[in-house]
């Protein structure tokens, strides 16, 4: 992998701004997000962040296009999931658009009864939890299509973390590609070989499975030899201190304006419904519905 | 050039066994992610019915010690953050995986037991393990709805009325289990069996089923599952650290482990317990769990423990 190329594989060009912002203002914004859509989870509020997390990685030029298979198998689940809410969660509101109930078995021992009631409530409750799982998505996916394993060694350092730690963090997160990479090199090579992998009824597909894991725990076991051979190789020590980093990277300008945005971001989120009772979606709220009439 | 260790007790730990934490680590989420798009569990993100990595978990730990324990909840963290989950819901409901990996390796630890899966009748024991999660299965259905328990009628035993089916079920499970042990005659293979693939998913499912609730409750008490997630995990680890070669300090592990798994039931039982979905993930997590350990696990564990056993790698206390 070279420097250019980030976790997920993705090629971001030396010049462009986000290869430029410091990892830790990255880890920042991720943070942020994942904190603002706990705390305010209404449609409005969450549609507000997800209008933020689009725009973040639209302007930053985030080459999500290289995860494009991912993300939209990733958020074709999540509609699977927010049709399952609406179906399995009984949530009364002021208008019902649909109440039934399905006796699915019928014994001696009672009823086994699926009570479905879909009400506007229902359905703005399952709106905000699918945007915000799609912020959060995105947001991760920005992170990781962007940063590779060196920007989170430079990134902990910064943050007066042990090497040890960092270079382990950085490990995991580069272990992912490889582990994907290893996985379809086995699986190839058994297709190679005439092996009809993954298909076939489920009692196969486990079989190859375990056929795909038992070559893949050898690598493992290998790679974990190579690599630590390797660090100790350098010198690198697990406990002792005073190892220096030759690279630095610096907090630029860009960096400390969208720290400032994100940290306002999550202090109104926090501090808008204490003040006045509305949550930070309110303004957006009013738009809409100004527009609707 | 000498090799930089850390020393704990008698045994060092090496780069080797963090490099193997951060791999497996690695493995663990690309298996993870995986089963949650091909298999997921509604209405919870994040759930999924076949977590192959799951099958991972145990042979892990078992393997790596506290590094596989370790690589269960760091991967599961990962893989909510992956998947749309927020931050302070994956650092509390991760712990499931983390016990996944614990109790069956501290079970392992206390009675001593040697990974030694040589044994005769291996095809029949593999066919037992299946009937057996077969039989749970129809048992925790028997449990979930009264309407299934009565489905072959009812019967009366110490005078209180049951469904025929949910006796039949617990009857042929303990018949079962003593077939495990007659046919194999293997204590690794009972223990993993036992607590390898039914205990820990079944207190796996019950921690992790509360992830169900997480999304009703308020920031405070988000944030104090979180803490409690992560110093469960701490505390846990840097006291096998310590009790490395220290059987003083195994006692006070054991009962912290304990301690801890108890602590999280009841926690995840009494925050999420009263909301309708908690059965549906717990079912799907649990018996999820359960098919992948006693199929893929099971395979894995007599396939590569006698080849793990002969590397570096293989951990023969906690940590080292």
């Amino acid at each position: 992998m070279t420097l250019e190329k980030s976790l997920f594989r993705a090629y971001v060009p030396p010049d462009a701004f986000v290869r430029r912002m410091h990892p830790l203002t990255k880890i920042a914004i991720v943070v942020v997000l994942n904190l603002v859509t706990l705390w305010a989870t209404d449609p409005y509020s969450t549609a507000l962040f997800l209008a933020i997390c689009v725009a973040l990685v639209l302007l930053s030029r985030s080459p999500l296009s290289a995860i494009r298979g991912f993300l939209l198998t990733l958020l074709g689940l999540m509609q699977l999931l927010t049709a399952a809410y609406i179906l399995l969660s009984v949530k009364p509101g002021t208008v019902t658009y649909l109440e039934r109930r399905l006796v699915l078995l019928s014994s001696s021992g009672g009823e086994l009864v699926w009570h479905i009631l879909i009400s506007d409530r229902t359905i703005a409750d399952a709106l905000a939890l699918d945007m915000r799982l799609v912020v959060l998505i995105l947001a991760m996916a920005f992170f990781m299509v962007t940063t590779n394993d060196r920007d989170i060694v430079y990134g902990l350092r910064k943050l007066r973390l042990p090497l040890a730690v960092s270079l382990i963090v950085a490990l995991i997160f580069r272990a992912i590609s490889i582990s994907v990479d290893d996985f379809y090199a086995v699986r190839e090579a058994m297709r190679a070989k005439g092996a009809d992998v993954g298909t076939g009824p489920i009692w196969r597909r486990v079989r190859d499975y375990v056929y795909l894991m038992v070559p893949l725990f050898v690598l493992v076991v290998r790679r974990s030899e190579e690599v630590s051979l390797a660090i100790e190789a350098r010198g690198i020590p697990i406990r002792r201190p005073g190892r220096t980093v030759y690279h630095s990277l610096p907090f630029h300008r860009e960096d400390w304006l969208l720290l400032a945005a994100f940290g306002a971001l999550l202090v109104a989120t926090l501090l808008i419904p204490r003040l006045t009772g509305a949550s930070i979606g309110a303004p957006l709220r009013w738009l809409v519905e100004s527009l609707w009439r | 050039m000498a090799t930089p260790t850390v020393t704990v007790g008698k045994r060092p730990v090496t780069w080797m066994h963090l490099v193997t934490f951060a791999i497996v680590t690695g493995v663990c989420t690309v298996l993870a992610i995986f089963a949650v798009i091909a298999a997921p569990v509604p209405p919870a993100p994040g759930v999924s019915g076949l977590y192959i990595a799951a099958a991972v978990y145990v042979p892990v730990a078992l393997w790596f010690g506290m590094w596989g324990a370790l690589a269960g909840y760091v991967s599961c963290v990962l893989l909510g953050i992956n998947t749309g989950m927020p931050l302070l819901f994956v650092l509390w409901w991760s712990v499931a995986d983390f016990f996944e990996g614990l109790v069956p390796l501290a079970l392992f630890r206390l009675f001593d037991v040697d990974l030694d899966f040589k044994f005769e009748h291996r095809g029949t024991a593999n066919i037992i393990l299946l009937l057996l999660v077969v039989d749970l299965i129809v048992a925790a259905l028997c449990t979930a709805s009264p309407a299934v328990a009565g489905a072959l009628g009812q019967a009366t035993l110490f005078g209180q009325k049951f469904g025929l089916l949910y006796l039949l079920s617990f009857l042929v499970a303990a018949g079962l289990m003593i077939a495990t042990i007659v046919v194999t005659r293997s204590r690794a293979w009972t223990f993993y069996v036992l607590f390898g693939v039914l205990l820990c998913s079944i207190i796996a499912g019950l921690v992790g089923a509360s992830v169900v609730a997480l999304g009703e409750m308020s920031g405070g008490t988000t944030l104090t599952l979180a803490i409690v997630g992560v110093a469960i995990v701490v505390v846990t680890t840097a006291l096998a650290v310590v009790a490395q070669n220290n059987p003083k300090l195994n006692l006070l592990l054991y009962i912290v482990i304990l301690a801890a798994i108890v602590a999280g039931v009841i926690m995840a039982i009494a925050t999420a317990g009263s909301n309708p979905a908690y059965g549906v993930v717990f079912f799907g997590w649990g018996f999820g769990d359960i098919v992948v350990l006693a199929t893929i696990g099971a395979m894995l564990m007599t396939i590569l423990t006698p080849f793990i056993k002969r590397t570096q790698v293989y951990i023969k206390g906690w940590i080292s």
